[in-house]
């Protein structure tokens, strides 16, 4: 069977304009999350998310020319900034074979900052009020648009909505597709930009934000913060990794998916559903044990602790953490932070500490850098539509 | 020069196209790489008036964008 190889990674998220920087947030627990400033958050649940700061922007988003920049919402640019930087990571041109090059992103929301105020325009001014651009600005498949024609890319493209786990079956299909043949690459992982104050409206609705703090897999935990920003893997098939002599990131083993009933999801009554996908997903790793799980983390204590019950049930006494409380949860783009953080914990031979977790709730949950060999690392997702997906990863 | 195409000009700058590009007869789509969108952009910003998108589909130079602006005054 076709293995598929991890050659590039590139991230535009809060206080993280590379993955060297997100790693040192990430083992040093910082957590990037401040006051959202792009409008007035005072009267939601919490006015705090993970932003771009502006040494990120400028490195990221700042370097794509206004002229093109302009006709795209954040969350576009923010997938090409952050595709971009994995492809010059994984060292590829994707122009030498754009039929057999891909892109797979996971999104939750759209983008809507260029559409908001139009529609106010549309209403007060009339169509003249409406931006030109907004056509190609707002649904979910715009950042896979936006980095096909930017790249001129003609392979498998997919865009997959699954509430928080939307990132993780983007990955999980891109290695499908390349094992399938469909592709030698897929620039394949997730994109969020939530903080515009439509998009944060259904944030606030659904229940799911913090009015203190994000603790993931901590006994206090009420709910999260958001967080902006762009994660993207370059996947690529093995056999093509080698002939070009690239480096490898790391091995993609398994990937598996399942759902539960929408009510049962997050709840102990998932849980089985969950168990079941991570059995799936180290099925197809071949590996019986993993070194490290990177949690869900929805910080709801019943979420979280059917979760861990869940790596429990299957894989027994194993560390658990999540990088989430660093960015904020990125929603549909959180498992591709996820899987950047399973590649550098790999690298450091870290598994690094649960940012904003003081009081786990079950003692898998690591705390504090747990310094030995991370050659396996199993990635949880779930999403409120009932969505599970498990992947593994594995050092070259 | 008319104020129309001095101001068109000045518009183009700011949107990025290289001052030295402009000139009466250069061609919107294929020399300033202004598209569809983009023009609809800078008429919005120019035009005195409301605008019918489609009679827009018979401009090609930056002349006749002048003329149809012009013409709407």
């Amino acid at each position: 069977m076709t293995e598929v190889v991890i050659t590039g990674v590139g991230v535009a998220l809060p206080g993280t304009p590379d993955p060297d920087r997100l790693w040192d947030h990430v083992e040093g627990a910082r957590s990037a999350l401040g006051p959202i400033s792009a409008f007035d958050a005072s009267g939601y649940t919490t006015d705090r998310a993970g932003v771009l700061d502006a040494e990120t922007e400028a490195r990221t988003i700042g370097t794509i020319k206004p002229r093109l920049r302009k006709r795209m919402d954040r969350f576009c640019q923010l997938a090409v900034a952050a595709t971009d930087a994995a492809i010059a990571d994984a060292g590829i041109d994707p122009g030498d074979d754009p039929e057999q090059t891909g892109v797979a992103f996971g999104n939750m929301f759209g983008g809507w900052e260029i559409t908001e105020p139009s529609l106010r325009g549309l209403y007060e001014r009339g169509y003249m009020g409406v931006s030109p651009y907004i056509a190609s600005a707002w649904f979910p498949t715009a950042p896979q648009g936006q980095v096909s024609i930017g790249r001129g890319l003609k392979g498998f493209a997919k865009t997959t909505v699954a509430d928080t786990a939307s990132s993780a079956l983007a990955i999980g299909y891109a290695g499908r597709a390349i094992t399938a043949g469909r592709a030698n690459v897929v620039l394949a992982g997730g994109v969020e930009a939530p903080l515009t104050p439509y998009t944060y409206t259904f944030c606030e609705t659904s229940g799911r934000l913090s009015p203190t703090t994000y603790r993931p897999l901590d006994d206090r935990a009420d709910g999260f913060q958001v967080g902006e920003g762009a994660a993207v893997l370059a996947l690529e098939d093995a056999g093509s990794a080698a002939r070009r002599g690239a480096a490898v990131h790391a091995v993609l083993r398994g990937f598996a998916l399942g759902h539960c009933p929408e009510p049962d999801a997050l709840t102990p009554a998932g849980e089985q559903a969950l168990a079941h996908t991570i059995g799936a997903a180290l099925e197809q790793a071949g590996v019986a044990g993993v070194d490290c799980v990177i949690a869900d983390g929805q910080a709801r204590t019943e979420a979280d602790k059917s979760e861990l019950a869940a790596i429990r049930s299957v894989v027994g006494e194993v560390p658990v953490t999540t990088p989430k409380g660093v960015t904020g949860h990125l929603l549909g783009a959180a498992s591709a932070v996820d899987a950047v953080t399973a590649v550098l914990a790999m690298r450091h031979g870290v598994v690094p500490p649960t940012t904003g977790c003081e009081r786990p709730v079950d003692d898998l949950v690591v705390t504090a850098p747990l310094h030995g060999r991370v050659r396996t690392v199993l990635m949880l997702a779930r999403g409120a539509d009932g969505t599970c997906a498990a992947t593994v990863l594995q050092s070259p | 020069m008319t104020a129309t195409y001095q101001r068109l000009s000045d518009v183009l700058v700011e949107l990025g196209v290289e001052p030295d590009e402009i000139r009466p007869e250069a061609n919107l789509r294929t020399e300033l790489e202004v598209d569809s969108a983009e023009l609809v952009e800078i008429v919005a910003q120019v035009a005195p008036t409301t605008v019918d998108g489609k009679a827009l589909k018979s401009v090609r130079t930056l002349t006749d964008l002048t003329r149809f602006l012009d013409e709407l005054s």
